[in-house]
């Protein structure tokens, strides 16, 4: 609903001050979007990845070159702007997928799971990436994950959400506290979410 | 205007990018001007007549001597003997005779005596094509050896001559224009709709419906692509086909511009009612289900491979409102019958008005979101 795919059913959502209901396409220019799946096209150069998104949104041909340079800079994609994706490794195409969603300066970047199928130094990478990201350039990651260990290490805040309610929401560190002495996030999410394991309510 | 150029953009890279599409939609059409072409393209021969002679005077004589120079000349077919119709019918029905030619007992006197007796033709008529050959070469014969006397000639004098007259003689040249409207067809088919679902399938089109894109600007970017890809299929299998069919179309720089129009309206109106009829549908093994459907529903009742005037009546209504007969009917106009473009306007304008159509149901019918 947030990333304006699905209509709003109740209430209001309101993104870097746009009224989503009223306003969808500021609302889509303020938001950068990484769908769990791997989208980007196989049969493209990395940059022409880039420039399919760079002219969705309308970026005039002089910023174009230059985000577009920057971003595969920021992702350490350089070297392989001209190689065609089909012949990148999973957490290259994870790379360029998040490069592309930042091509419009968005606020707001959703992430869907971003480092499934990855092996684990790919992982490493694309959170170091991520935290980049978001020290640097100031922008908001919303990221929805099952990996309790990605949330622990990326986000200031984590929510919690349990057969569609929000169950918890709080810094990683209050809420591992209140779970109790030495508990993971894993231990918290049990907490908060675990009933359908354990067959009932806690 | 951005997020034509980026769809239209993105298609036309990928498509240059791994051109094995444009060989599969050439190919096939191709191997059907080929194959089809020559299946019903050739002259039939060696057919077997049977001749029963009950006659046996002068007439009846120069009447199997013709049958014998017009077999020798033509190839059509040989004769047999037999002895009576009852043999010569139980032969056909056995498959051993595609027709027989029966001589009645009172041919000569009759002819002599100046009237019009009849000879009979027995015909294997569950295979039309034989024996509508056959039965064309051996009623002119009749008609012309069994009238009133003319001067005997000497023996062997007589051939028969076969004279072009039938339009499935140049069969695949006929067959041409058809298989350029497949080949757009089929470009459609796999270039557009078939890579669309795939992209829906695999979250592409989120990917694109996250931006600030409008619905108009989506379709008319695939529009554009589409119709790039199907012009530049239709234009490599013009030129090949054109060679294999025996057309000089590649000489006359003015057909081939109105054979371009053609295309341009065609490939318009294939990729905008593809558009219209999978704007809703999430399944990707639908189109290729229906592909094969599409492919006999609307290939063989556009007149592609046999005219439309030998349709049942319901049949031409399903070729008035099928958009593929305008096209095989403005690319055979100017291509094979040398029309000039005027003739092919009326093809065009409709072929326009059908994708103008498509597009404002395809738009509409277009879904912004999930």
């Amino acid at each position: 609903m947030m990333t304006t795919l699905i209509p709003i059913t109740r209430g209001r959502v309101r993104i870097n001050g746009h009224d989503l209901a009223k306003r969808p396409d500021d609302v889509r220019r303020s938001i950068g979007v990484l769908p769990q799946a791997m989208t980007s096209d196989l049969d493209l150069t990395v940059e022409e990845n880039m420039l399919v998104y760079a002219q969705l949104y309308g970026i005039g041909r002089a910023d174009r070159e230059r985000r577009i340079g920057e971003l595969l800079e920021a992702v350490e994609l350089t070297e392989r702007r001209g190689a065609m994706t089909r012949a990148l490794s999973g957490g290259m195409r994870r790379r360029l997928e998040i490069a592309r969603g930042l091509i419009h300066e968005p606020k707001v970047f959703f992430m869907d799971e971003p480092t499934t199928g990855l092996d684990p130094v790919s992982r490493a990478r694309v959170w170091e990436l991520l935290r980049r990201i978001n020290a640097e350039r100031g922008i908001t990651l919303l990221i929805t994950t099952h990996h309790m260990e990605e949330a622990d290490f990326l986000c200031g805040r984590v929510a919690i959400i349990d057969q569609g309610r929000l169950a918890a929401l709080d810094t990683p560190a209050s809420l591992k506290r209140g779970v109790g002495e030495g508990a993971t996030l894993d231990d918290v999410f049990v907490r908060y979410a675990g009933h359908d394991l354990e067959g009932g309510r806690p | 205007m951005n997020g034509i150029a980026a769809i239209a953009g993105r298609e036309l890279r990928k498509f240059f990018h791994a051109p094995v599409l444009i060989f599969v939609v050439v190919l096939g059409p191709l191997v059907q001007l080929l194959i089809m072409g020559n299946v019903f393209g050739g002259h039939i021969t060696g057919a077997r007549v049977g001749v029963v002679d009950r006659d046996h005077g002068p007439h009846a004589l120069r009447f199997r001597e013709a049958l014998a120079a017009a077999s020798s000349g033509t190839g059509l077919f040989t004769t047999v003997a037999f002895a009576d119709e009852r043999e010569a019918r139980d032969a056909i029905e056995a498959g051993r005779l595609n027709a027989a030619v029966l001589l009645p007992a009172d041919l000569s006197r009759r002819v002599f005596r100046g009237e019009n007796p009849r000879v009979g033709i027995l015909l294997d008529n569950s295979d039309q094509a034989v024996s509508a050959a056959l039965s064309g070469t051996l009623a002119e014969m009749t008609t012309t050896l069994a009238s009133p006397p003319a001067p005997l000639h000497g023996r062997g004098s007589l051939a028969l001559e076969r004279v072009e007259l039938y339009p499935y003689v140049a069969y695949i040249t006929y067959l041409f224009p058809g298989t350029l409207t497949l080949a757009i067809f089929l470009s459609v088919l796999f270039g557009g709709v078939m890579l669309w679902m795939e992209d829906k399938n695999r979250g592409v089109h989120e990917g694109f419906l996250v931006t600030p894109i409008t619905r108009l600007e989506l379709v008319l970017g695939m529009v554009l692509a589409g119709s790039a890809k199907a012009m530049i299929c239709g234009g490599l299998f013009a030129a090949l086909g054109s060679l294999l069919a025996g057309l000089d179309l590649l000489l006359h720089p003015l057909t081939i511009l109105g054979v371009v129009a053609v295309m341009a309206a065609t490939a318009f109106a294939f990729n905008t009612l593809s558009i219209a009829m999978f704007a809703r549908v999430d399944d990707v093994m639908l189109p290729k289900v229906l592909a094969g459907l599409l492919n006999t529903l609307l290939f063989f009742s556009s007149g592609a491979v046999y005219p439309v005037h030998a349709f049942p009546g319901w049949l031409r209504l399903l070729a008035k409102v099928n958009p593929m007969t305008y096209a095989v009917h403005g690319f055979r106009s100017l291509v094979v019958r040398d029309a000039s473009f005027m003739v092919a306007l009326p093809d065009v304008l409709i072929l326009c008005a059908i994708g103008s159509a498509a597009l404002a149901a395809g738009t509409l019918l277009f879904r912004r979101s999930l």
